[in-house]
């Protein structure tokens, strides 16, 4: 075969076009750390959607001890965790609420359910009937099994709100578990306090959910070591290494 | 026989004039006294908040002031005319809260019980008051002892003839008591909620009324967390048998 020079030059332009090509991509998914960024939209569903719940907001204060209140302390921890969080790029974190408002629990579980959310966080600072009581809890909703009301197919029992949770229970737990390690490792005297129980916020999650109790507000003792925690609290360090190694993302 | 009729009225008139001069000299300190008694009586009755004339020996169950769990307390409640008062004059004395050391209260002292009825298949209303849940403390766990206090207090003492109870308040169903655990769904008896002094069975058979809501007349037998046998927590632990979704696969 007999090739003449113009021919030889246009086979010559083609390869090196499509080689070069190669060469872009290839060096735009190094840059990107995995992620190719001529496809913008594969990139963003490819990250762990987490929402952290600040407890209680608006009028509604929640747990008040002598110089805290609920809603304030838990803005506050959700803005650290979302600063910390953030840094890595494959964790999306939103807040259910980024300002000073009253939102119910449907509405806040709701708003997790929306973002197809991977990871469900509630912070809250509890209070107690009794004065010496201290210390961290972790809960996770129990399995909920509501009473099927007359005429009410089963399937229609299974969609029910309140059952939302139940199939990711395991998950729940399992995030628990790994929380509670870490929390225990930061007070050997005390240890973390972990219950099942029907929380109103919980039940209807459609992902791994938890409520995480920072302490008891009402105990003079726990709320001036509540007042202290900034952004490298060795609990929201632990919240932060947990959230990491559920989405298996190392540091 | 005239002079003994003398000295018999002589001897009658003495003793009534120095009963009358008694009762002068003495009387306010013996009225003070009678006093005092019925005083001591009424404080008695008045733990229920009912002055009725019957009183029972009730268990009722309260917050420990060392652990967090909740301790057996034997009160004296009014007896009313039929269980509902009772019940009443025993939520009363819930609210009312203990007296001495080693308890802790587990209802606000602003609480009212605005009324209380009894429904057909056994179901109890309790219908709050509002002040319930504004001067509740608030929080996952003091919720939880508010509801468990409520119902092993009334399950312990009227336990077979109420299977459920519906918590009201302002006579709506309330979904949550201070916004966090949810009443609507059946809410689990803490086992180990209970102190070592007093420990509950849960076995539903033995002791049916361990669920606020719905499960109370369950007679399957299921898991307090109202699973069939195996713990969810015990099936946490083989890491293998568990699938991406979560759930855990069933062995053929």
């Amino acid at each position: 075969m007999r090739f003449n020079t113009q021919k030889s030059i246009y086979i010559f332009l083609v390869i090196s076009l499509v080689f070069s090509c190669i060469l872009i991509h290839g060096y735009s998914y190094a840059i990107s750390d995995g992620n190719t960024l001529l496809n913008k939209n594969t990139n963003e569903f490819e990250r762990f959607v987490l929402v952290i719940d600040p407890a209680h907001g608006g009028r509604d204060m929640g747990s008040k001890g002598v110089n805290l209140s609920e809603k304030t302390f838990s803005f506050k921890v959700a803005k650290f965790l979302k600063n910390k969080i953030s840094k890595y790029k494959k964790i999306k974190v939103v807040l259910t609420r980024d300002t000073d408002k009253e939102l119910t629990n449907s509405q806040r579980t709701g708003i997790a359910n929306f973002n197809n959310a991977d990871l469900f966080l509630s912070i809250h600072a509890d209070s107690s009937w009794r004065v010496g009581d201290r210390g961290p809890t972790v809960f996770v909703s129990s399995p909920q099994r509501p009473a099927r009301l007359k005429g009410e197919s089963q399937i229609a029992v299974s969609y029910r709100w309140e059952r939302g949770q139940n199939v990711h229970l395991v998950r729940s737990i399992r995030f628990a578990k790994g929380l509670l390690k870490r929390f225990d490792r930061i007070d050997k005297k005390k240890k973390t306090k972990f219950h099942l129980f029907p929380l109103r916020i919980l039940e209807g999650a459609r992902m791994p959910a938890l409520y995480i109790s920072m302490g008891v507000i009402s105990s003079p003792e726990d709320e001036a070591r509540l007042l202290e925690i900034g952004e490298d609290n060795s609990y929201i360090e632990s919240i932060v290494l947990e959230v990491l190694s559920f989405f298996r993302i190392s540091r | 026989m005239k002079k003994k009729i003398i000295v018999y009225s002589i001897s009658f008139l003495v003793l009534v004039f120095s009963a009358i001069m008694f009762g002068y000299s003495y009387g306010d300190l013996i009225i003070s006294f009678l006093r005092n008694t019925q005083g001591t009586k009424r404080s008695l009755l008045s733990e229920g908040g009912d002055s009725g004339k019957e009183i029972f020996s009730a268990s009722l169950y309260f917050g420990s002031s060392e652990k967090n769990v909740l301790v057996k307390y034997p009160a004296k409640i009014p007896k009313g005319k039929n269980d509902v008062e009772s019940i009443r004059n025993l939520v009363n004395a819930l609210i009312k809260g203990p007296k001495g050391d080693g308890f802790v209260r587990t209802m606000p002292k602003e609480t009212k019980l605005r009324s209380i009825f009894k429904g057909e298949d056994g179901v109890l209303y309790l219908d709050f008051s509002r002040s319930i849940s504004e001067n509740h403390p608030g929080g996952a766990w003091a919720e939880i002892i508010t509801l468990n206090s409520l119902a092993y207090s009334i399950s312990k003492n009227f336990g077979k003839k109420i299977d459920r109870i519906v918590l009201l308040i302002e006579g709506q169903e309330a979904i949550t008591l201070s916004g966090t655990v949810s009443m609507l769904g059946s809410l689990t008896m803490k086992k180990d909620l209970i102190s070592e002094r007093e420990i509950i069975n849960l076995d539903t058979t033995v002791f049916p009324t361990r669920r606020i809501r719905d499960g109370f007349s369950t007679k399957k037998k299921v898991s307090p967390a109202g699973l069939p046998d195996k713990s969810l927590e015990k099936s946490m632990r083989i890491k293998e048998d568990i699938n991406p979704v979560g759930t855990p696969y069933k062995k053929p």
